[in-house]
């Protein structure tokens, strides 16, 4: 017996959102960065910004949430920020000719060793990125509770879709 | 395939505040603090009161404010009403705000609105701090305006 009905209910059908969700964690830690905004992946170093690396630091949930906590697990002052839109988080590094920060502010910061209050948003993926290059010691968790609306059913989380809030 | 359902549901409509929110994030490290004048004669009126205003496209169901001043004392002012929040250091000052210690995040604050304004607590003060909401599909432009005379008697 699966957990979801058979029923393909949408998003704005509240009775997803007034039952407990179905659970979903994951605990990761976030790559590296080296000095020319570069990853690792299989032994190839592919652009911080670029669609495929920033896909390493991209949670994707099957079913919308109900609700979403991350919690930051460093102990350094490492800070974490949780993006809701993929072309937002690309620009974590960006900076200008003087080396100010002029990424984009659609962020919620998370500090060193803070766990989120309960998040009530509905979204189907997040970003987690950090600042800081060397991520070796940067643990994340992800807790949350999914309803039983399939992500493909979810628009995607960009401005012209009604996400006025998730990208400058 | 737009996040909003084609029906304009008004403020008050139940179901809007019975499912999860769609998120609306921003962070602001080391804003500047307000610029201060005289305005119709009353001095130390904030003239640049727009920057510390934060407008949502649609009506809140909730939001999550974090100081991130590491400094307990370097508290933040949230205001509702433009009015208060300008006045905030003048004479004509009132108390209708809520304070947040450094380091400290809210709850889940429950409110409806469309607007809020984020200030230091001591006018030369920056401010650091990130915002999270939840909101619902009420359009802001169906939301009345957020003064004593259209009910917000509290702010």
């Amino acid at each position: 017996m699966a957990i979801s009905s058979h029923i393909k209910p949408a998003h704005n059908y509240v009775p997803e959102y007034q039952q407990s969700g179905i659970p979903f964690n994951q605990t990761k830690t976030l790559l590296s960065v080296d000095n020319n905004y570069q990853i690792d992946i299989n032994l190839q170093k592919v652009n911080f910004n670029s669609d495929e690396g920033i896909e390493k630091f991209k949670i994707s949930f099957d079913r919308v949430t109900r609700w979403i906590t991350v919690q930051n697990h460093t102990e350094n002052g490492e800070e974490i920020r949780l993006y809701f839109n993929k072309d937002a988080a690309k620009t974590t590094f960006d900076e200008d000719v003087n080396n100010n920060d002029i990424s984009d502010t659609s962020y919620y910061l998370i500090d060193s060793g803070v766990m989120t209050k309960r998040l009530e948003v509905k979204c189907k993926e997040i970003y987690l990125v950090s600042r800081t290059k060397n991520n070796a010691n940067i643990r994340v968790s992800v807790l949350a509770g999914l309803t039983n609306i399939r992500s493909e059913d979810f628009p995607d989380q960009t401005p012209g879709n009604g996400f006025t809030g998730v990208k400058n | 395939m737009s996040i909003s359902s084609h029906i304009k549901p008004a403020h008050n409509y139940v179901p809007e505040y019975q499912q999860s929110g769609i998120p609306w994030v921003k962070t602001e490290i080391g804003k500047a603090a307000p610029v201060l004048g005289n305005v119709l004669g009353v001095d130390d009126v904030i003239t640049n009161i727009d920057s510390f205003k934060t407008s949502f496209s649609r009506v809140t169901r909730w939001f999550i404010i974090h100081n991130h001043d590491n400094n307990a004392g370097k508290h933040l002012r949230v205001y509702f009403s433009e009015e208060s929040a300008k006045n905030a250091y003048s004479a004509n000052a009132n108390d209708n705000y809520f304070l947040i210690d450094g380091e400290i995040e809210t709850n889940r604050l429950e409110i409806k609105c469309k607007t809020i304004y984020i200030l230091p607590d001591v006018a030369d003060k920056d401010v650091n701090y990130s915002l999270i909401a939840g909101l619902t599909n009420i359009r802001s432009e169906d939301f009345p305006d957020q003064t004593t005379s259209n009910g917000f008697t509290g702010i």
